[in-house]
């Protein structure tokens, strides 16, 4: 059936024109017999789940940690990771009954359905007699927020594998180690399922728990070997070596056997070639779900908020006859026994579609699928490899496609499908060593063990350690004595630390009922600003409300339940000043800066615009307190030679305007063609005159005359026309290549186009007032985006100055540098420009 | 990094909240050392170095409040209550009450007692031996004393110490690399034990409650309240300053002194329900209860009926008749049972209703009692305005009842 449908694609030329379309042949896969080492329950166990025979990553994952060393596994979905650690684990509890291992997944849900697996595996050995834990009910113990209190002691003394997760490591189980001495003692093996999601700060805090984890191993004696499994990512022996401070072996290469798989990227048609306006990514994935379900072949569809799902959802459902018991939603916020029922749904067949968040991409046993839909790039090449992962089965073709949308990162990918299909994935990038989460876990750590002045902690130097120790016993947790530093606070630590945020202040969600108050979520405390300021409008699970007020002594912001037909968009201020540079190099065209900035936000007001129509309905002032980031940044400032240039070819629009000697009378003139009368409000002038507002910006015309003619002018009151100049604010070069780093930046490290902030100055303060366009991290202290920014910054102009070139678009677009104005004017030119001056030197 | 910016200034505008570093006045240290405060402590030597001990003697019967620290009394019941091993009665001076003064209530690796307080029977009388951390680092040498001092004993009493403070203790032996000795002593929690007898007439049942309610005696104002005593010993670490420990020290002796009394209530109230020492009708049902878990079915029944006769709120009264009612049909006395259930089926209690109407059903197959009873039962229920949950399930097993009753009266009226 998948057949027929790809052979009617390819056959159509209107398909084919908006498509790329790669195949991956079969793979008949390379198979090996069982090591002769492996303990015969362990052997009798493979032979009752029907295998006969071991891929060659298996067995060559099995050599190496029998050689003693730390293993990190990287393959594509479905290649049996995990058998690569059960068999060593298993064979090693069957050979020493008090051998223990910890198994950390990155979510509840992984941890309970590989326990489930796994225990479904053993029960078919226990019935062989010679299995020798077979008489123990309680070999695999889940620990997590859901394990009740009743059943823990149990699991703490009973347990030989223990399956938990990162957070629960974190704040249950290292603060409270004694009761786990006998655990700790006998500790074999740690297991680290699906690391590639450990990037970022969520990564940067794992290390520092696995830090905790082998110092308290290492006080029980013990020495666990590591084996890790990550998705295939450009750096899985750094990131896995970074997260354990040990090295690994890596093992990479996949020998289990795949079916033809068919990679489509398919760029939705263009509907306004000018704007380089394209159909929308959720529509034509909803279409061409829709064609695939008809013809009775199940799939994935791949969408990126947990809001998008439902709203997918339900457009799927209005637009055709769908049995609801077909088609679900997958997302965090389903509670796990539904989510069991879906994968269930997958695997026996009776769900044909689910409409899915990530949280289906991390390795969630469902089997293969038909066809993988993507509504939109997934941010990164390792995600959408995973992600298309899914579809195929072992021996059978499979289908997956990306619809691209308009972001350029997306319409970059269409131009360049080499990237996707032949680059090495992204690198997932954590820094350990991040002054913030770095201090948070020490802690933890000086809570769960003193410190004394010979300890180490990770690779942290022992001056920088003790300086931080002394910090912490100037504030009165630490105290010294006798050379140890003894926890000294009537505090829990671990309990305020979420590890995957790096501040760790946040700011309740209270809503107001008539019958009581009730907190519906948290939003950490920098985003509160402009996410619950007061008035703004909050989303929440379908429901909408509106933000009564704010308050920032008791880090609540209370709500109420409305039914609104707008939503607002936060205005913010951003102003940045530089704290010092680690790092410049002089570029062609200007210079390179990496350092430390601090970065002041504050909000100004809001944007009320309707749902329907996206209209402006209002625009309120609102004056929040600054908020102040330190991070890390990287920043480029345009010399003096290139402005000139610029200003040479006559596109460097940012010096102040010139309107000329007869603008006063021009003014008046207009202003009485216009009976005194603002031509959008309606208002007349009063005392003071109202202004004469440029349709076409001043800046955009080579002579005043031109400029000042009288059908480019138009009379507005003062608030009408700061609405208008803000619409029609001429985006510079500058704001083009701003827009186009940013938005590409990602692309090189495996992060999320929010983790990034983008900011320029035509007179930039800290850069010998130069223009300077500065890309900075929303992570406090940073987790090196940045320094990889500015080691990769000529890669990074070249694909800027390419993606700028292959834009269809005739005066900037979304996909390129940025929207165009209302009145369709661009900074595509400027900012081809800037970028042909820049990228210089690497041709030359 | 800027070499001129020290970590703490980086730190603070990264936004981390360090806090004003405290002031260290090693001055005071010498001025107010914890030995001028107690002139009577004591240095005691322990292969890890010294651990500051304060000692205490009361004469023999000492009175706390209206409890007397006498050393002759059988304490078997409490012993079984707590299911201890032992078949005999132990002897006072093999009991150890202990509770213990930490840095904090989070619980974790990071909370340590910084004081044991012990007390003991000894020939002097009631001895109570405070161990004392002059600084964390004192914490093996602590240990260390420790051990040595539990060795005579067999059974730790405390109060809460079950969740709490031997836990902790565990937890300390551990991190010390040390064996800790409390695996292998017997231990009663009181704190349990005056949950079941004071429920139902004390709200709070902390041990400062108990002390007020039950041994009616107050402390002086060198007591520190418990929440107070992790600061004052952090500020101690900080200053020096040993003063305001007293109120510390103060605080754990009279937990001790007040353990050993209650011991010595609860015990007498075990020994002598009817007798004078037991105070209140709320009590003394409570008592019939735990007799009752103690499978004292004697003892059990004496309470009930004190209880009963002595007066009691109308809710507790009912709730009592049923109670004994249940202990009776679980003996069989079937006279007894349908004597409390017909008394408490005249305040409306539908359970009695249907307990007489079960018992008219099956036992006596007298199916026209049964229905007149379990309708009575149906009328109380539906009296009752409030739809409870239970009253629900009641309702239903009714109907049910009644159903079943009405079709075996039939079939008898068949019969015959």
């Amino acid at each position: 059936m998948l057949k027929n449908i790809l052979s009617s694609w390819s056959s159509d030329p209107d398909f084919l024109k908006n498509c790329y379309w790669q195949v991956e042949q079969e793979y008949s896969g390379c198979f090996d017999d069982f090591p002769p080492g492996l303990a015969s329950p362990v052997k009798t166990t493979l032979q009752k789940m029907g295998i006969r025979s071991l891929y060659a990553h298996q067995i060559k994952c099995w050599e190496a940690v029998k050689a003693g060393n730390n293993v990190a596994i990287s393959t594509t979905t479905a290649s049996g990771k995990s058998l690569c650690y059960n068999l060593p684990v298993l064979d090693s509890m069957s050979r020493d009954p008090n051998s223990r291992a910890l198994y950390i997944f990155p979510t509840k849900a992984l941890a309970q359905d590989q326990q489930q697996n796994l225990n479904r595996a053993l029960s078919l050995a226990t019935q062989s007699s010679e299995f020798s834990f077979r008489s123990s009910d309680h070999l695999i113990g889940v620990y997590d927020g859901d394990t009740p209190q009743s059943k823990r002691p149990e699991i703490r003394t009973k347990a030989r594998l223990l399956f938990t997760n990162p957070d629960m490591l974190h704040t249950a189980i290292l603060p409270h180690h004694t009761l786990w001495a006998e655990f700790f003692q006998h500790l074999r093996y740690v297991v680290l399922d699906e690391v590639h999601s450990y990037r970022g700060v969520f990564g940067s805090h794992v290390a520092n728990v696995i830090r905790r984890l082998k110092r308290i191993s290492g006080f029980y004696g013990a020495h666990p070997q590591k084996i890790l499994t990550s998705a295939t990512i450009a750096n899985p022996n750094e990131l896995s070596s970074r997260l354990i401070g040990e090295e690994v072996t890596l093992i990479s290469q996949s020998g289990s056997p795949r079916g033809k798989k068919n990679f489509i990227l398919y760029n939705p048609p263009l509907l306004n070639e000018e704007l380089g306006i394209r159909a929308s990514a959720v529509s034509e994935s909803i279409r061409l779900a829709s064609e695939l379900l008809a013809r009775n072949i199940q799939l994935i569809f791949f969408t990126r908020s947990r809001r998008s799902v439902e709203m997918t959802l339900r457009r799927m459902a209005s637009n055709h006859s769908l049995n609801p018991e077909d088609t679900r939603g997958y997302r965090s916020g389903y509670t796990p026994r539904v989510r069991r029922q879906i994968e269930n749904g997958l695997k026996n067949g009776e769900v044909k579609a689910v409409i899915a968040t990530n949280a289906l991409e991390l390795g969630v046993d469902i089997g293969g699928i038909d066809a993988v839909i993507m509504a939109g790039y997934p941010g990164t090449i390792a995600a959408a490899r995973q992600q298309a992962g899914r579809a195929g089965r072992r021996f059978e073709e499979g289908l997956a496609i990306l619809v691209a949308s308009n972001s350029p990162l997306d319409q970059y990918l269409f131009q360049n499908p080499a990237f996707l299909f032949e680059n090495p994935p992204e690198k997932a990038l954590i820094n350990p060593d991040n002054l913030l989460v770095l201090l948070h876990h020490l802690r933890c750590a000086a809570f769960e063990l003193p410190f004394d002045e010979n300890s180490l902690y990770g690779s942290v130097s022992p001056e920088m350690l003790n300086d931080l120790l002394a910090i912490l016993a100037q504030e009165g947790i630490l105290y010294l004595s006798g050379g140890k530093y003894y926890w000294m606070a009537d505090q829990y630590p671990a309990n305020k630390i979420s590890l995957r945020t790096a501040t760790s202040d946040s700011v309740s969600l209270v809503v107001q009922h008539e019958d009581g108050n009730k907190i519906i979520g948290q939003v950490d405390a920098t985003s509160a600003h402009w996410m619950v300021h007061p008035g703004a409008v909050y989303l929440h699970e379908w429901d909408t409300y509106l933000v009564k007020t704010l308050d920032l002594e008791t880090n609540t912001a209370t709500l109420k339940a409305s039914n609104l037909d707008y939503y607002t968009e936060p205005r913010l201020q951003n102003t940045i000043e530089c704290i010092n540079v680690i790092k410049d190099s002089q570029v062609t065209g200007g210079t390179n800066n990496f350092g430390e900035v601090l970065v002041t936000t504050q909000l100004i007001g809001y944007k009320q615009i309707q749902w329907s129509t996206n209209i402006v309905l209002n625009n309120t002032d609102l004056l929040l307190p600054p908020t102040n980031l330190r991070t890390t940044a990287f920043w480029l400032t345009l010399n003096q030679d290139t402005t000139n240039h610029l200003l040479n070819l006559g596109v460097w629009r940012s010096a102040p305007n010139n309107y000329g000697n007869l603008w006063p009378r021009i003014r008046d003139q207009i202003r009485k063609r216009d009976h005194y009368q603002c031509q959008v409000c309606g208002e007349f002038e009063e005392q003071r005159p109202f202004h004469v507002h440029h349709k076409i910006p001043f800046k955009l015309f080579a002579r005043q005359e031109l400029a000042n003619q009288p059908d480019n002018l138009i009379t507005l009151c003062p608030k009408c026309h700061r609405a208008a100049e803000l619409s029609v604010r001429v985006r510079s070069g500058l704001a083009g290549l701003s827009h186009l780093l940013r938005h590409l930046a990602p692309i090189f490290l495996m992060c999320d186009v929010s983790d990034l902030g983008a900011h320029m100055e035509y007179n930039c303060p800290f850069a010998n007032h130069q223009p300077t366009v500065i890309i900075y991290e929303q992570v406090p202290a940073g987790i090196g985006l940045c320094r990889e920014i500015f080691n990769n910054y000529e890669i990074l102009v070249a694909s800027a100055l390419q993606r700028v070139k292959e834009c269809a678009c005739m005066d900037g677009c979304p996909a390129c540098v940025g929207p165009a104005g209302a009145d369709g004017l661009g900074a595509k030119e400027e900012t081809t420009v800037i970028l042909d001056v820049l990228a210089k030197t690497q041709q030359d | 990094m800027d070499s001129s910016e020290s970590l703490a200034d980086k730190l603070k505008s990264l936004g981390v909240h360090l806090g004003l570093p405290k002031n260290y006045l090693p001055a005071a240290k010498l001025s107010h050392p914890i030995e001028q405060l107690f002139p009577n402590g004591y240095e005691e030597p322990t292969s890890f170095g010294e651990i500051f001990v304060v000692e205490n003697t009361y004469s023999p019967n000492y009175q706390q409040g209206n409890a007397v620290l006498t050393s002759e009394t059988d304490t078997l019941l409490i012993q079984k209550w707590a299911k201890l091993s032992a078949t005999e009665p132990y002897r006072q001076n093999k009991f150890l009450f202990l509770d213990t003064e930490t840095s904090g209530l989070a619980g974790g690796t990071g909370t340590y007692p910084f004081m044991v307080g012990l007390g003991y029977y000894s020939e002097q009388g009631f001895t109570v031996v405070q161990l004392f951390m002059r600084s964390p680092k004192d914490e093996p040498a602590l240990l260390s004393s420790l051990s040595r001092r539990i060795e005579p004993f067999e059974v730790v009493v405390t109060f809460n110490g079950k969740s709490f403070d031997i836990p902790i203790l565990n937890t300390r032996h551990i991190l010390n690399g040390f064996f800790s000795p409390f695996k292998t002593l017997e231990h009663i929690d009181l704190l349990h034990l005056s949950r079941q007898i004071w429920r139902n007439r004390l709200r709070d049942r902390s041990l400062g409650s108990l002390e007020k309610e039950v041994l009616q005696m107050s402390r002086d104002q060198l007591e520190t309240p418990g929440w107070l005593v992790p600061q004052i010993y952090f500020d101690y670490l900080k200053t020096g300053d040993a003063r305001p420990l007293k109120g510390v020290f103060y605080h754990n002796e009279i937990d001790i002194i007040s353990l050993a009394a209650l011991m010595n209530y609860i015990n007498n109230m075990l020994l002598y329900p009817i007798a004078e020492n037991v105070k209140s009708a709320l009590d003394m049902i409570a008592l019939a209860k735990v007799f009752e878990s103690l499978g004292l079915i004697d003892q059990a029944v004496l309470c009930y009926e004190s209880g009963l006769t002595q007066g009691l709120p109308t809710d507790h009264f009912i709730h009592t008749l049923l109670s004994f009612a249940f202990l009776y049909r679980k003996r069989g006395n079937w006279e007894q049972a349908i004597k409390l259930w017909e008394k408490a089926s005249e305040y409306g209690q539908p359970q009695a209703c249907i307990e007489l109407a079960k018992y008219y059903e099956h036992s006596q197959k007298d199916y026209q009692q049964a229905q007149i009873w379990a309708e009575q039962g149906f009328a109380f229920l539906s009296r009752d305005k409030e739809e409870h949950f239970k009253n629900r399930l009641l309702q239903k097993d009714l109907t049910h009842r009644l159903n079943r009753i009405k079709k075996k009266t039939e079939r008898t009226s068949r019969h015959a």
